[in-house]
């Protein structure tokens, strides 16, 4: 038990260091990341130093050579101070300075690697390392593969050279150049561990992420943004979305865990939700009113956007952060963080990870969500098919059981009785022939069309058996064939009409005049009961105030108003036969 | 007297259809509740003719009627049920149904149909013969998929939305910028008359 017991916090401890050192390399490696140019600037001055040692073991071999080594000494220090001096300038004129400032870090060590073989390749080989990892965020891959591909041709050709650090003694430097290898490669290394847990926990989020998008029947953009200010260290973090199709416009931002909704202008929303500069994730800052993104060609931009940067701030009380869109069904959506970001590449292109994190999740709820549809609506045809066959069924007994009854017992019956059972048979055979109009659906989905008087004047005898009143149709397009699937509809539209009028209030005379006019079918129910009785919801004077009625003409897309008309209540429906 | 088998797991259509049938056609009626209990009575004694309902409990009037004729039994049989398919109508004639109808048909109806083929003629419910005609007209057409409409490139993007990939990753992976990528990626969902990626993924793969 005590063994267990130690075993289990052993685990736990052990879990616990494991969890810290991790975190620990991460926050140095992320450093190291965002902070690349800084780990140029050290191995250049490093490189400087090893060939100032090298070169100052040439100073006195010869007086020609003694004016080269000058000459390449205050080279090298102009080289340290421009590359310090970009880390200083400007964004603008840093973007624009770094990249040929990469080139010549890139020529300088190749040169150094060609020239002095073994003794110096380690330095530059080593300074030439974030040389090609800037220049893949400034340039771009392809410039990446240029230069990998440029190392390995050098240290192919080197031989071919005379080698001036055959003429010095290695072992003096050894224990140097094992120390700097040391040092940055310990640096690279935490580094490149450090960029490997942070793409494990983007990654980790990202499942986190897709998880919850799959098992939530609504995704609410609050959680969602607190998933992003807990991926992208923040304290606000805002969403803003329009929904497509009903061009539904939205605005939340959460600021240290408080939600709220300010308005916008229209403008400025429709401004910052899609920028015309920009249809991907991008960088702000207030202080120089610019932004940074990346263009077609994947090279970096910084560009003045002092309009929507101005709006952020106002809006959003955002003066710096990155910004980044969503396209997932029929929502647009972009997503403002506050987040330190020093104008780094490295923040730009992990927004564009992060987006693509959250799209999937948006994604992989919608899939679910549509699957759930689907089969809720292939259910709900199952239990619908098994009723209306269980109702069929009865209803077909029914009518035999009073057919043999009609028969067998012909000479008992008494005449009030026979006519009875002989209105339930026409019931009964009314109602199976108006199911199975509904359940066939080959029909309809070919296109069928049916006589509308025909429906109308089967609906009408149905309605004056079922509810017992007074019902007439009178149809001035006898011969208007409609499609089969409307005619369900003005079918079920009539009935409910009825059934409201009978039940609300008491309606024992109903007359439905049909009419055609304009491409749209015309009805006017009248109820021709006396005014100060209850009034039906359905035929109520001025608005129609029936759901179940209201349900029906918006399937129909119909347009109904009812009024009164002398003693009688009128409604009169109008609706749409083009599509 | 003409002997008949309803075969139906309804109770009160199957006492109802006895009753009728008894009095109407003045013919012996035996009723079975179930395909099992339906053999049993066959390899007792054979009737003059058989009405099945097509869905029942422990199978179908189709398989049961696929049985009989396996057996050898050549007796007429007539399907009558609440709906059935046109497939369904053509495999029953193919196994030599004799007649079919449906149960909400008027009464007489069912009684023609049970002279008739006891007659030894055949008799077909029109509404049902109308169907699985249209049926056999179609399915002559080749099937066509929700994606033949769209161009081969587009059926290519279709097939990698599917799977699940991104914009960015497709643009990768076909060797095209992003944005001709979206361009494809919306008129697809044109074509499809579909919203999303989701409902792209959710129709065509069960189409």
């Amino acid at each position: 038990m005590s063994l267990a017991s130690d075993s289990r916090v052993g685990q736990v401890a052990s879990g616990a260091v494991q969890h810290r050192v991790g975190h620990t390399l991460k926050g140095v490696a992320v450093a190291a990341a965002r902070w690349l140019p800084g780990v140029l600037l050290a191995t250049r001055l490093l490189l400087t130093i090893a060939i100032s040692i090298v070169l100052g073991n040439l100073h006195g071999t010869s007086s020609g050579l003694r004016e080269i080594v000058n000459w390449t000494q205050v080279i090298l220090v102009g080289w340290n101070l421009v590359g310090l001096l970009i880390l200083v300038l400007p964004p603008r004129m840093e973007l624009r300075l770094q990249p040929l400032m990469l080139v010549c870090d890139a020529m300088i060590g190749l040169t150094v690697i060609a020239l002095f073989q073994s003794v110096l390749s380690l330095p530059a080989l080593l300074c030439l390392i974030p040389v090609g990892w800037l220049l893949q965020q400034r340039l771009g891959t392809p410039a990446a593969a240029s230069l990998a591909l440029s190392v390995i041709v050098t240290l192919l050709l080197r031989d071919r050279f005379e080698p001036w650090g055959v003429i010095l003694e290695f072992s003096r430097y050894r224990g140097l150049v094992d120390a700097d290898t040391v040092v940055i490669g310990s640096i690279i290394a935490v580094a490149m561990a450090g960029a490997f847990f942070r793409a494990e926990e983007i990654r980790a989020w990202r499942e986190h992420l897709i998880a919850i998008g799959g098992n939530v029947r609504d995704l609410p953009f609050n959680q969602l943004l607190e998933h992003v200010v807990e991926v992208l260290p923040a304290h606000t973090a805002a969403i803003m979305w329009r929904e497509i199709e009903s061009d539904k416009d939205g605005l939340l931002v959460v600021r240290r865990g408080r939600q709220e909704q300010p308005h916008l202008d229209p403008a400025v929303f429709q401004a910052m939700l899609f920028p015309t500069w920009a249809d991907g994730e991008y960088l702000f800052s207030g202080t120089s009113n610019k932004v940074l993104l990346r263009n077609r060609l994947g090279a970096l931009v910084l560009q003045p956007a002092a309009d929507v940067v101005g709006g952020i701030a106002d809006a959003l009380e955002l003066r710096y952060g990155c910004s980044f869109p969503l396209i997932a069904g029929n929502v647009r959506a972009r997503i403002y963080v506050e987040h330190g970001h020093h104008w780094s590449a490295h923040v730009l292109d992990e927004c564009g990870l992060i987006a693509g994190a959250i799209e999937d999740a948006m994604e992989r709820h919608s899939v679910m969500n549509a699957w759930r549809d689907r089969s809720l609506v292939e259910a709900r045809h199952a239990l619908s098919a098994d009723l209306h066959d269980s109702v069929l069924q009865t209803l077909a007994a029914l009518r035999l059981r009073f057919e043999t009854i009609l028969r067998s017992q012909s000479d008992d019956l008494r005449s009030g009785l026979r006519d009875d059972l002989e209105s339930l048979v026409t019931l009964v055979t009314a109602e199976q022939t108006h199911l199975r109009q509904l359940l066939d659906v080959t029909r309809r989905q070919h296109g069928a069309t049916q006589s509308l008087s025909e429906a109308l004047g089967r609906c009408a005898d149905l309605i004056i058996k079922q509810w017992g009143i007074q019902c007439q149709v009178a149809i001035h397009c006898p011969d208007f064939q409609l499609n089969a699937a409307t005619a369900i509809e003005v079918e079920f539209l009539f009935r409910e009409v009825i059934a409201n009028a009978v039940q609300h209030a008491g309606a024992q005379n109903i007359t439905l005049a049909v009419n055609l006019q304009d491409d749209a079918l015309l009805l006017a129910f009248r109820d021709n009961h006396e005014i100060g009785r209850e009034s039906s919801p359905a035929l109520d004077n001025g608005a129609i105030q029936s759901n179940s009625v209201l349900t029906r003409l918006r399937k129909l897309r119909a347009h109904a108003y009812a009024d009164t008309l002398g003693k009688s209540v009128l409604l009169s429906v109008r609706i749409p036969l083009s599509a | 007297m003409p002997e008949l088998l309803i075969v139906d797991d309804h109770p009160l259509f199957l006492e109802g259809l006895r009753q009728f049938l008894a009095t109407h056609a003045q013919a012996e009626v035996r009723c079975a509740s179930s395909v099992e209990q339906a053999l049993v009575m066959l390899d007792a004694k054979l009737p003059d003719a058989m009405i099945l309902d097509v869905m029942m409990k422990d199978g179908t009037g189709l398989q049961l009627l696929s049985k009989i004729r396996a057996r050898g039994i050549r007796t007429p049989v007539i399907l009558l049920t609440v709906m059935i398919q046109p497939e369904q109508t053509l495999e029953a004639l193919k196994l030599g149904c004799s007649g079919i109808t449906l149960k909400e048909s008027n009464p007489q109806e069912l009684l023609a149909c049970v002279e008739t083929v006891l007659a030894g003629g055949t008799r077909v419910d029109a509404r049902v013969m109308e169907l699985a005609l249209m049926h056999s007209v179609s399915a002559g057409q080749p099937h066509r998929s929700p994606t033949d409409i769209l161009t081969e490139r587009e059926k290519e993007l279709a097939g990698l939305i599917r799977k699940g990939l991104r914009n960015r990753e497709i643009a990768d992976r076909l060797g095209l910028s992003e944005g001709t990528v979206k361009v494809h990626v919306h008129s697809i969902f044109k074509k499809l008359k579909v919203r999303s990626r989701a409902e792209l993924i959710v129709n065509t793969n069960a189409g």
